[in-house]
């Protein structure tokens, strides 16, 4: 909920600045700077967005529907690893709180103050990945690996053994 | 000066020895083979459990069962398929996987993602409540998880779900409802594709959905595996 007030603050505040620039057309095909993907969806949805910048870079978005977002810098934190290089900002969708079927104006700013506007609708439902799974099965792929590497490591024992024996055999044949 | 014999029995030897060597490389390219390498099709560990299995993703089959405009069905899609009444899913049964699962309905996570069983709970199935049930019009959700910290879980092997494998769902009203799987699919999670997955469809559909991808110890799965199913007809 703090987070929440606080995206709101900062979207109001946006708002507000907003109002004195010059007027963009608000959308999510980046006409207003900011472009969003997806530019739909239910709770939890992870939200990336990009913006229309002369000098790019990343920078923070607010949006009443969202219940926290983060500027995106060069350096990767957090563990994301899947963020395109040029992802301004990422948002999380709020949990509860929404109303279906409602846009909601997300605003941002350039580096050099120029605004930028977007726009999410809120779908309802459930929203983003599930976290079903605890990780047995890919400890044990990863604990097959060594195990693959193992056979394969058996298999050159195994020939160079046999190559031994044959030649054993053969050095005393050859005395014999 | 050498027998012919002799000279015979070098070469074998020199044979031998390339042979051996052969063998030595062979083995070394398994290995080389056998190590992760994340990103490429050709070597993503466990097709079928952690990844989804060769041949079974059919996007175009899915496509073709979305609503496409707002109120607009496609002529005959009722007719062919009519929806049935809400009941509660009790069981749901895969025969590919020979498996035979309880659900159990369930909110929303707090986070506004589908309902996840609880650790604890893991070989049972939690079937998002404030959804559509299976055969109901619309995709109804049914998550399980992948594995526990030790091995399969209930929806080990969704990923290897073929087009055309049957999912029976019983409900709590006696009926049992039949779909079977139109596509396997696998998205990151910080892609997820809601629409696709949690929008609107013109039949009664299911989603099987569970986790996927690499594994980390800090972020857990970084994908969901996710078979979509339609009402047999």
């Amino acid at each position: 909920m703090k987070m929440r007030s606080l995206a709101t603050a900062a979207a109001s505040t946006a708002l507000v600045l907003g109002m004195a620039a010059p007027a963009f057309a608000g959308g999510d095909t980046g006409h207003g700077g900011l472009t969003l993907y997806p530019s739909s969806g239910g709770p939890g949805t992870h939200v990336e967005v990009k913006a229309n910048c002369k000098d790019g870079g990343h920078g923070t978005v607010a949006s009443d529907a969202f219940a926290r977002s983060r500027a995106h810098h060069g350096r990767h934190h957090h563990g994301d690893r899947h963020h395109r290089k040029d992802t301004f900002a990422s948002a999380t969708v709020m949990g509860e709180g929404l109303t279906p079927g409602k846009k909601y104006q997300v605003t941002g700013y350039c580096r050099n103050h120029q605004p930028l506007t977007g726009t999410f609708t809120y779908t309802g439902g459930v929203g983003g990945a599930a976290n079903a799974g605890l990780g047995g099965l890919a400890a044990e792929a990863e604990s097959g690996m060594p195990a693959a590497a193992g056979v394969a490591g058996g298999l050159a024992a195994a020939g160079a053994a046999g190559y031994f024996l044959v030649w054993r055999r053969r050095s005393a044949g050859d005395r014999a | 000066m050498t027998t012919r014999q002799q000279r015979v029995a070098a070469r074998g030897r020199r044979l031998e020895g390339v042979a051996a060597a052969v063998t030595v490389l062979v083995a070394g390219a398994l290995c080389a083979a056998a190590l992760p390498d994340d990103g490429t099709a050709a070597q993503r560990p466990r097709p079928g459990l952690t990844t989804v299995a060769d041949g079974v993703s059919r996007p175009q089959a899915v496509d073709a069962g979305l609503s496409r405009a707002e109120g607009r069905e496609s002529p005959g899609a009722e007719a062919a398929s009519p929806a049935l009444p809400r009941s509660v899913p009790t069981h749901v049964r895969i025969p590919q996987l020979k498996a035979d699962l309880e659900v159990f309905p369930a909110p929303a996570e707090k986070d506004g993602t589908p309902p996840v069983p609880a650790e604890d709970d893991a070989h049972r199935v939690a079937w998002y409540e404030h959804g559509p049930s299976p055969g109901e019009q619309g995709p109804a959700l049914l998550v399980g998880h992948l594995d526990t910290h030790k091995g399969p879980a209930a929806f080990a092997g969704v990923g290897s779900l073929e087009p055309g494998a049957e999912v029976r769902v019983a409900r709590a009203d006696g009926s049992t409802v039949v779909f079977t799987v139109d596509s396997v699919e696998q998205y990151a999670k910080d892609r997820f594709p809601n629409d696709r997955v949690y929008g609107p469809t013109e039949r009664p559909q299911l989603r099987l959905i569970t986790c996927g991808g690499s594994w980390t110890k800090e972020e857990g799965y970084d994908a969901n595996i996710v078979a979509f199913a339609s009402l047999a007809s």
